[in-house]
């Protein structure tokens, strides 16, 4: 009977122990790099295309992001300042020059808009907000990045163009070992921090992971007009026929 | 009899003379039409960068712009090298 007792008060403080660890585990930094992948089919139809997308390729191996987090909010941006041409071509390109927080409380992703140097829109003229879908499919797919096990999932992400409303698919992979819901450039809901995300043309890899005690505070932006990204892309759709016109 | 022949003579004379004038006119018409170019060459190839990267590259209008605003920076540096 004593020794079932002090079995059970082990177990429990065990538990405690795990917890208060697990608990304490909330803050975290993690470093990605960026791969651009050439779409053939796009460069043979023009050279002007093919020279920005090589400028921008050499652009890319200078770039380094980082994904900072504490347990309700995270905020994904450039490390570098902007020191050439080929390093802003890039950031274009990934869509990753400007700053993404990801508020799980809202279960939102908030960021300003970029700055046009035709004037189509100013400096933080906006903050746009994203409410995504939690439609994450996860597979049985295993791989491992920088020791962890990581698991694949997708979805599916509605955008609009010059074609109207088009489809493209995140491709993420995430570990379970380290259990914090975020992501590059805004994107969160696994369970599981995402180590590596593909969007389009653009893969973002994390190449340093510090999980530590430290406390790491974490500000909304407050900058800009609060609009959603709809609303933002009708905006700058009005803008840009009246630029052109 | 000769008021008619001199009336056909007068009549041919003239109808060459006005010929003449519509070939010179038509010398003119093409030399007017020569001159089109713009004067914002990079603002023009922005737009057409705009257009390009959302037709073929399937990019939406913010990361179109994003990118052709590099082009654009980079256009006027060539052009007027600032």
């Amino acid at each position: 009977m004593k020794i079932l007792k002090m079995k059970t008060y082990f177990f429990l403080i065990t538990l405690f122990l795990f917890q208060f660890i697990n608990s304490q585990n909330k803050f975290g930094k993690i470093n990605y790099k960026i791969i651009l992948l050439k779409d053939s089919t796009l460069i043979s139809k023009s050279d002007r295309f093919t020279e920005m997308f090589n400028n921008a390729e050499i652009g890319s191996k200078e770039i380094e992001l980082e994904l900072i987090f504490n347990d309700s909010i995270s905020k994904f941006y450039p490390i570098e300042k902007i020191s050439n041409r080929n390093i802003k071509t890039a950031l274009s390109f990934c869509n990753c020059g400007i700053s993404y927080y990801t508020s799980l409380n809202r279960k939102k992703i908030f960021y300003n808009n970029n700055q046009s140097s035709m004037g189509i829109v100013a400096e933080n003229e906006f903050l746009i907000y994203e409410i995504p879908q939690n439609d994450w499919v996860v597979y049985n797919e295993i791989k491992k990045i920088e020791s962890f096990t990581c698991y694949k999932a997708t979805k599916n992400i509605e955008f609009f163009n010059s074609k109207g409303k088009q489809t493209k698919t995140i491709t993420a992979w995430f570990s379970p070992e380290l259990p914090f819901s975020y992501g590059p450039i805004g994107y969160f809901g696994l369970p599981g921090l995402i180590l590596e995300l593909q969007d389009k043309n653009t893969i973002f890899i994390a190449k340093k992971i510090d999980i530590s005690l430290n406390k790491t505070t974490i500000d909304l932006p407050k900058n800009g007009e609060l609009i959603s990204n709809f609303e933002y892309q009708k905006i700058l759709e009005e803008r840009y026929k009246k630029i052109k016109d | 009899m000769k008021k008619m022949i001199f009336s056909a003579v007068a009549l041919v004379a003239f109808s060459f003379a006005g010929m003449a004038n519509e070939i010179e006119e038509k010398k003119e018409i093409v030399v007017k039409t020569i001159e089109t170019t713009s004067d914002t060459p990079c603002a023009d190839m922005w737009s057409k960068d705009v257009d390009f990267l959302m037709d073929e590259f399937g990019a939406s209008l913010d990361t179109a712009m994003a990118l052709a605003d590099n082009a654009f920076e980079k256009c006027l540096d060539d052009m007027y090298g600032c």
